[in-house]
């Protein structure tokens, strides 16, 4: 036997145990952990292009929104239009994975969505914010903007096994918050200061033919006394309390312009008026030196009757007609303001007839103030300019509108007035009447957003008194502490063409104080201040910049929109054209992106 | 001769080939999972810089003009470190401030344009699978330009 083969024979065989192993850690290792890797990329890559996409969306939906809010359109399909374009744009200024999103087209329908390569299409919705429902583009309830993106790129490596591009989509909303505003209107007598009017004396004058009303042109201490009231009367920074129209407060002439009302003197003297011999209603009133020596005609001092207000717009009449009316001169301003051209009779026992030749009929008064209140400067701007913020917002957003209008106090509801003598109260002339200073309550009542009510309290208001800004900031505080809905958006827009002046209260006899007090309750009742400062005059504006500014939050020393905080602002205005931007520009800053 | 014979037949001792097919696995399998740290690195230094920018970007609009803006943008990106393969995210261009002065044109927005970049480094430079012009130094720069409309408008 050999050795050899006699022994148990090792074999040399390795054994393939475990093989099986290996070959598992070579798989795993060598196909699958690169394969992951890869998809791994892929996947990662992927979702980098849909947060660019999604950022891309969210940035054109602001974009939209913040357009939507502040188009200066009140037309909802042009509006809706409007933040789509410049939705797009911003859309279009951003990139995917590097490569820009230019090659951008609006769909019609989210079916056709789904993009062709190195594109990307958007869709947007108008949404109704109370019911959630999609809304036409003509529709002005669709406040809420919602684009849908979508993007189609190439892929790294999959593309080596047949798989070339995918398709990422992103959707975002954006809408103007739920939002409760109360404006806050001056109505102080400054707000005609840049209405074109001229003061006139008439009187009767028995020594031209067989006697006749003279209208004749007034020299005050500044100046024949035509143009502009700012400029006439050239008053202290605040302006002057004289107004264009009813309520007039003639005798205001003489502190500024020392230019006496013929009814003041009258009253002062204890003798017959000149306008109408102190008798009032004056319509049919001959002038009170009619016949001569009846009542003073004041010759030889700085007197007037009437202001009439240049309907043409112009510093010197040059005549307009209005409504079907001829209006040639300065004479039929005053006859028509008095109203001795509403029938022939009075026409006639005025004397009107003998310097004016219009056809009297009824209307002719009406036709007059109306062509008038057109003329109040800035005040007509500035309720043109509300109007269309209110119009804007009620177009484009969720808003809940309060209206304070204010000068020396404020209303109580909708229909408070204020009484004064239509033509002056130092020396009381003209009939005494309510005149409105509307105080529209906000409702926090669904779908009561008192937008009408706001725009007819808007209309109605006309200039008077003094500027007691604290007052309305206040009052407008507590409407919305009290009235407001629930997770809404609050603020307060202040507009006013001067500076907080006596009387005060309630809150400080101190006018200035008074206002920076009430800024505190709104800072304290988290209510953002929007404040706007109608400069008429340059030497307003640093006063005017110190408390209404939004740098200085020292509630002694500062600005109310920088003592209210929350974000609001202030807002210079030089001009009343301005107006209307400016508005825009505040409904602008109310916008933000509510949700993705 | 029988013994060399049988010297010369007897199959080879396998012993160690296994720890041989190990480590030439192994090797190969490093250049995979190299090549795949490289991608999650790249990636992420993308994704690093994209927010960067974002935040940056929409930080910046909420300023009320061209200095606010780029103090605010900075803000955001000091708050963004270096961290590991990553550089801190900087400004790649000066920020885009257009408003308009207050007066857009129709249908325009006023924005902020803002653009930043992160560098990443490589850890494994010389495995250089995009070009050698990109990772001379082993870094990957990223770039990124941000578009944001400017909301609250002085």
């Amino acid at each position: 036997m050999n050795n050899v083969s006699s022994k148990p024979r090792k074999s040399w065989r390795r054994s393939e145990r475990g093989q099986s192993l290996l070959m598992l850690m070579m798989l795993i290792l060598l196909v699958i952990v690169p394969l992951l890797s890869i998809v791994t990329f892929e996947v990662a890559r992927l979702y980098l292009a849909k947060q660019e996409l999604q950022s891309a969306s969210d940035a054109a939906v602001l974009a939209g929104t913040a357009t939507l809010a502040s188009s200066d359109n009140v037309d909802p399909l042009q509006a809706h239009k409007d933040a789509i374009e410049a939705a797009i744009k911003i859309f279009k200024a951003n990139t995917v994975l590097g490569q820009a999103l230019s090659r951008t087209t609006q769909v019609v329908s989210l079916s056709n969505l789904s993009a062709d390569l190195d594109e990307a299409r958007v869709f947007f919705e108008f949404i109704n914010p109370v019911t959630g429902a999609v809304e036409p583009m003509s529709s002005p309830n669709g406040k809420v903007v919602r684009v849908s993106s979508s993007t189609t790129r190439t892929l790294a490596f999959a593309k080596y096994v047949g798989i070339n591009t995918l398709n990422v989509n992103a959707v975002s909303t954006g809408a103007v918050p739920k939002l409760d505003m109360v404006i806050c209107f001056d109505v102080s007598g400054s707000m005609d200061d840049q209405t074109p009017v001229t003061f006139v004396k008439r009187k009767w004058d028995a020594t031209l033919g067989g006697g006749k009303n003279v209208y004749s042109l007034v020299t005050g201490a500044n100046g024949l006394m035509r143009g502009r009231i700012f400029d006439i009367l050239k008053p202290a920074a605040t302006g002057s309390s004289l107004n264009a129209c009813y309520p007039q407060i003639l005798t205001e002439a003489f502190w500024e312009a020392k230019c006496y009302s013929s009814e003041y003197l009258a009253q002062y003297y204890g003798v017959p008026g000149l306008r109408s011999g102190g008798i009032y209603p004056e319509a049919g009133k001959a002038p009170g030196n009619f016949p001569p020596g009846t009542a003073p005609t004041f010759d030889g001092m700085k007197v007037f009757t009437d202001v009439v207000v240049n309907i043409d717009g112009q510093t010197t009449f040059a005549g307009a007609s209005y409504g079907g009316f001829a209006f040639p001169d300065i004479a039929t301003l005053t006859e028509a303001a008095r109203g001795n051209l509403e029938s022939d009779s009075v026409y006639r026992s005025s004397k009107a007839n003998t310097a004016v030749f219009v056809t009297p009929r009824a209307g002719y008064q009406t036709a007059y103030f109306e062509a008038a209140a057109k003329q109040l400067k800035p005040m007509k701007e500035a309720q043109t300019a509300l109007n269309t913020m209110t119009q804007i917002l009620n177009t484009d957003a969720d808003v809940h509108f309060g209206f304070v209008a204010f000068d020396s106090s404020v209303g109580s509801d909708a229909n408070s007035t204020e009484t004064w003598y239509d033509l002056d109260d130092y020396a009381p002339f003209g009939a005494k009447k309510g005149y409105p200073i509307p105080h529209v309550l906000i409702d926090s009542t669904a779908g009561k957003t008192a937008y009408a009510e706001v725009n007819k309290a808007i209309d109605s208001c006309v200039p008077m008194g003094a500027t007691n800004i604290g007052g309305a900031v206040h009052s407008a505080v507590q409407d919305l502490k009290s009235h407001s809905r629930l997770g809404s958006t609050r603020a307060i827009v202040l507009f006013t063409d001067g500076e907080p002046t006596v009387p005060s209260g309630p809150l400080s006899s101190d006018p200035k104080a008074n206002a920076r007090m009430a800024a505190v309750e709104a800072r304290d009742a988290g209510v953002a201040l929007y404040t706007i400062g109608l400069a008429q005059n340059p030497i307003i504006i640093p006063d005017q910049t110190d408390i209404l500014n939004d740098k200085n939050s020292d509630p002694t020393t500062g600005g109310m929109a920088a003592i209210a905080g929350h974000g609001g602002t202030f807002n210079l205005v030089t001009d009343s054209s301005e107006l209307r931007q400016t508005f825009a520009k505040i409904a602008r800053r109310l916008v933000k992106l509510v949700s993705n | 001769m029988v013994s060399i014979v049988r010297k010369v037949l007897r199959p080879r001792r396998a012993k160690g080939s296994l720890a041989v097919e190990f480590v030439c696995g192994c090797f190969l399998a490093s250049v995979f999972v190299a090549l795949g740290l490289h991608l999650g690195i790249a990636i992420f230094g993308a994704y690093a810089n994209d927010r960067a920018c974002r935040d940056a970007c929409r930080n910046a609009a909420q300023g009320q003009d061209l200095t606010e803006a780029t103090k605010l943008a900075n803000v955001i990106l000091k708050s963004y470190q270096a961290s590991g393969f990553l550089s801190a995210p900087k400004m790649s261009a000066p920020i885009v401030y257009q408003d308009f002065a207050g007066r857009a044109p129709a249908q325009t927005s006023p924005y902020v344009q803002v653009s930043t970049s992160t560098d990443v480094l490589m850890p494994l430079g010389t495995l250089s699978f995009f070009n050698a012009g990109t990772l001379q130094d082993s870094k990957l720069s990223f770039a990124k330009t941000y578009t944001f409309p400017i909301v609250r408008v002085k």
